[in-house]
């Protein structure tokens, strides 16, 4: 009788058991919960697939781009703003992965773990959520491109937020046109080329191979190079644009001599190159806003001197992410501190209740030492003045330094990367534009145009 | 027990019991006051809480009993089921209410036949006939029903005959297993066991059979103790399970959902998917009784009631239930260490034991943590099976509780085998002064050696421990 009774214990373990089974059930509900209720089968939140009944996205003026009205998903009146905001804000039926509306679904309908969807159903209305873009600069920017491809971002250095963000191809979610899948005018239409793009630097690339030597080569500003229109590596050929003669550090940089930054690079070797590389956060991952940027890679562990010199000048097998590119100038421009970018300021629940989501914190991947960040930043400024001149960006102090990406089929990618070095309009600005040849005779108007319009602000 | 505390716990019975209407008040005028008004859904919920008022009353001022721990767990539960199904659609209660009425008249019937060891040693082998019949009758009618042939209907009433087995098969094997050193006992159980199995299988209520097996392991090492025989029965389970794999791929396909429900969304991952999504949009307090989705989606008074409870209940309540089963299982535990035989303390932990098993199998299939199996959730699922076996279940734990008898020396026979000459109160050893009315005293010195000489299936545990008779401490 007592061993039969004592036996029973055995049956505490089954308990034990059942409680661990208990517990990875609630922390399947914490951690999934607003994953499984963002399902489009989920009809306390979709009606006929749509999102019927969720909040508002506003731009930092209060214009609304998205919202919902008599179950029905819309957009803003004025067409050019919708097809501008599209990768930011997303469409109804989540084809672009990365906007607001899919990865935010679960706080638009006014989920959170405590009350599941009650706020929805209760005020029938989800939480808001308030953006940083601008929605008129958006559209300028959209309007620039012109119907070529392409992307354009604009943020604050100083507190992170993005003022600008326009991928193109885009198209008008009211009014989604039947070739889209077909017609190769929309070729890649729902990725956002800005947060998931990866593309051949070209020049642009330069910089980062400029940071290496001012890190590596202590006597690097008083060099001088000797452009012949091409560099002999001693495996091979790198050639220059043009024959720049007898260049300095400085003006090798202004003319981006492709020469003197093989020769450079070379000089670096594979690990310096890849040490700076991965200090200015290439082959690492970061994540804004819910979205995991796509991974600028650099790696040149294997390569021929022909081929690093070819890196160094940003062709090769180099890709580069434009946000992540963003962030790099973020840290030029604001003295080595790299300043993360962000979209969504915060959110707003129906009863008023603010969680704020935007906060101005540094990059977890892109770092750079302060005294170098602002040699780089008066060489860059010096590129403007010097070669392209102040006219292109007439009454700011912009810096910066283009990039013509050959590219293995097509038409150069034309780059410009830069920023303001005025205080009062902290703003940096990557903007690459598809097959559009030279850097400075296509991004460079581009950004002029949307530069001007984000600090008249 | 002293008269002032006799009061003290019926004030707290009674004052449990107002909790419980007041808060069955509640959600019945919910489900009540949703919708058209319907005369036949107050008379039923008005009905349920007459119903639990004159059980208490009766149970107490004439049966003398002063504990009422699991019938208030029972219906506060047959509550919650009652008003799902009415949320769901009207015509359900009145089935419902009915079923739970034939729940209680079965536990008060089991208590009666319980009460008696005397009669359970006699009725052993005919519930036994009666449990294979019942199955062999369910193969023979059996209706196809999600994927199972568990159903029969018999003049318009479906009944699932495994629901109503389940007490069979406790029964019988704690009755049957008392006697265990007797090996021939063993083998006919062992035959029973095997036909109840393997009967289900052949429904392919796989669920129901993984029930059985765990409520056999209970009561097979409750009364042997010999853990290498029971590792012997699951391995070889297992490797059975292996065989059936390999060679019946059908019968792994039911099971290749599992871990993949997201990705058959709107076929055979809709059941899980729908709960998780319903369950996490309700959150801790839900969105209140009726406003849910799930409840239109196949089986959601049934076997995704969890996923109801958490989406218009809130996940709260939901889990307070379910840790109450857990709750059950630690009472029954408790209440096994001082019954009468271990005839009651094997009943008691295989029954609590079943109840928090099905329990697991079926909140961690919808929720996809374990394979989906199809078994229904005890008191909350709707359905008269169900509902009568989950009644039966807690009879044999309140039937373990000793003061559920306290007159029980008078009626049991003392040269029955389960005849406990000493009964162990609390901690204290109290001699009973026994009646004889058979007039034939045996000394338990005699008995005790007469015990001894069975061996039993654990060979290493031979003492007198496994005897009946509460002698040791």
């Amino acid at each position: 009788m007592n061993n039969t009774t004592k036996r029973a214990y055995f049956l505490y373990i089954f308990i034990l058991v059942f409680i661990v089974g208990l517990g990875a059930m609630v922390y399947s509900f914490i951690a999934n919960g607003g994953d499984w209720i963002s399902n489009r089968v989920n009809r306390h939140i979709y009606t006929n697939g749509q999102i019927a009944s969720a909040g508002t996205i506003y731009d930092c003026n209060g214009v609304a781009l998205a919202y919902s009205e008599d179950g029905v998903r819309k957009y803003n009146e004025d067409s050019a703003v919708r097809k501008a905001t599209l990768h930011t804000v997303g469409d109804t039926a989540s084809y672009i992965s990365t906007g607001v509306q899919s990865v935010y679904s679960s706080d638009l309908s006014g989920y959170d773990f405590v009350n599941g969807v009650y706020n929805l159903k209760k005020y029938n209305k989800g939480n808001d959520i308030n953006l940083t873009i601008d929605a008129e600069i958006c559209k300028k920017a959209y309007k620039a491109f012109n119907g070529r491809k392409g992307t354009i971002g604009v943020y604050n250095y100083k507190t992170g937020e993005i003022v600008c963000m326009v991928s193109c191809p885009t198209y008008d979610p009211n009014n989604k046109p039947d070739d889209i899948d077909t017609n190769p005018d929309y070729e890649g239409v729902y990725l956002n080329r800005f947060l998931s793009g990866l593309y051949t630097p070209g020049s642009t690339f330069k910089v980062v191979t400029a940071i290496s030597a001012l890190e590596n080569i202590p006597d690097i500003q008083s060099r001088t190079f000797d452009c012949t229109g091409e560099y002999k590596t001693g495996d091979g050929v790198v050639i220059c644009n043009n024959v720049h003669g007898k260049v300095d550090f400085e003006k090798a940089l202004n003319r981006s001599c492709n020469s003197a930054f093989a020769q450079i690079a070379i000089e670096l070797g594979k690990e310096k190159l890849m040490t700076t590389a991965g200090e200015l956060g290439f082959n690492a991952s970061e994540k804004i806003n819910g979205v995991s940027l796509a991974k600028s890679k650099f790696d040149v562990s294997t390569t021929t001197l022909t081929d690093l010199g070819w890196a160094g000048i940003g062709q090769y097998t180099t890709l580069v992410n434009p946000c992540h590119m963003l962030t790099v100038m973020g840290a030029i421009a604001n003295g080595g501190t790299a300043v993360k970018p962000y979209f969504v300021r915060d959110i707003v629940s129906p009863n008023g209740n603010i969680t704020t989501i935007g906060k101005t914190e540094n990059s977890t991947i892109v770092s750079l030492d302060p005294t170098i960040a602002n040699t780089i930043n008066k060489l860059m400024r010096s590129n403007v003045v010097n070669y392209y001149s102040d006219s292109t960006f007439p009454g700011l102090k912009m810096c910066g330094k283009t990039g013509t990406a050959q590219i293995d089929n097509g038409e150069s990618h034309s780059w410009f990367v830069g920023f303001s070095q005025d205080e009062k309009t902290p703003y940096a600005v990557v903007c690459v534009v598809e097959n559009a040849g030279s850097g400075l005779a296509a991004a460079g108007p581009l950004v002029n145009k949307v530069m001007q319009a984000v600090c008249d602000k | 027990m002293s008269s002032n505390e006799g009061l003290n716990k019926r004030f707290n019975t009674g004052f449990m019991l107002c909790l419980i209407t007041l808060f069955q008040l509640v959600t019945f005028s919910t489900v009540l006051f949703n919708g058209e008004f319907n005369p036949i859904l107050l008379a039923v919920f008005a009905g349920y809480i007459v119903v639990e008022w004159v059980y208490f009353i009766v149970a107490s001022a004439f049966c003398n009993q002063n504990n009422f721990e699991l019938e208030v767990l029972a219906f506060l539960f047959s509550g919650i089921s009652l008003t799902i199904s009415a949320s769901v659609y009207d015509d359900y209660a009145p089935k419902q209410f009915v079923a739970i009425i034939l729940g209680l008249v079965t536990f008060i019937a089991m208590l009666l036949v319980l009460r008696r060891t005397d009669v359970v040693m006699k009725l052993r082998m005919p519930v036994a006939v009666a449990a294979i019949l019942l199955l062999a009758l369910n193969l023979a009618l059996a209706q196809y029903n999600k994927g199972a042939y568990n159903w029969i209907t018999i003049g318009g009433f479906s009944i699932q005959p495994s629901e109503i087995v389940k007490l069979a098969f406790i029964f019988v094997g704690a009755a049957s297993l008392d006697k265990l050193q007797n090996s021939r006992s063993l083998t006919k159980y062992l035959i029973f066991s095997f036909a109840c199995v393997g009967a289900l299988f052949l429904m392919r209520d796989f669920g129901t059979a993984l029930i059985f097996f765990f409520t056999f392991i209970i009561i097979a090492f409750m009364r042997s103790g010999d853990v290498r025989t029971i590792a012997l029965v699951c391995v070889a389970a297992a490797l059975g399970a292996i065989m059936i794999i390999y060679f019946r791929p059908t019968v792994a396909a039911r099971f290749s959902t599992y871990r993949h429900i997201w990705e058959q969304i709107n076929d055979a991952g809709m059941q899980q998917t729908r709960v998780l999504i319903y369950s996490a949009s309700g959150g801790l307090l839900g969105l209140g009784i009726g406003n849910g989705k799930l409840k239109d989606v196949f089986a959601s008074t049934t076997d995704l009631v969890f996923g109801m409870l958490c989406e218009e209940w809130g996940m709260i309540i939901a889990f307070t239930v379910i840790l109450a089963y857990v709750f059950i299982l630690l009472y029954a535990i408790k209440v096994a260490r001082t019954t009468r035989s271990a005839f009651y303390a094997i009943a008691a932990c295989a029954a609590a034991g079943l109840i928090l098993f099905q329990t697991g199998l079926n909140i961690f299939g919808v929720t996809d943590i374990v394979p989906l199996t199809g078994v229904t959730l005890p008191f909350i699922s709707r359905g008269g099976s169900s509902m009568i076996c989950s009644w039966g279940l807690i009879a044999f734990i309140k039937a373990a509780d000793i003061r559920t008898y306290p007159k029980l020396s008078e009626t049991i026979l003392p040269d029955h085998p389960l005849y406990p000459p000493d009964v162990k109160i609390g901690r204290k050893n109290v001699k009973r002064t026994t009646a004889t009315q058979s007039g034939k005293d045996v000394p338990i010195s005699k008995k005790r050696t007469s015990a001894q000489k069975d061996i039993p299936v654990g060979k290493r545990k031979n003492s007198s421990g496994d005897i009946p008779i509460s002698k040791k401490k």
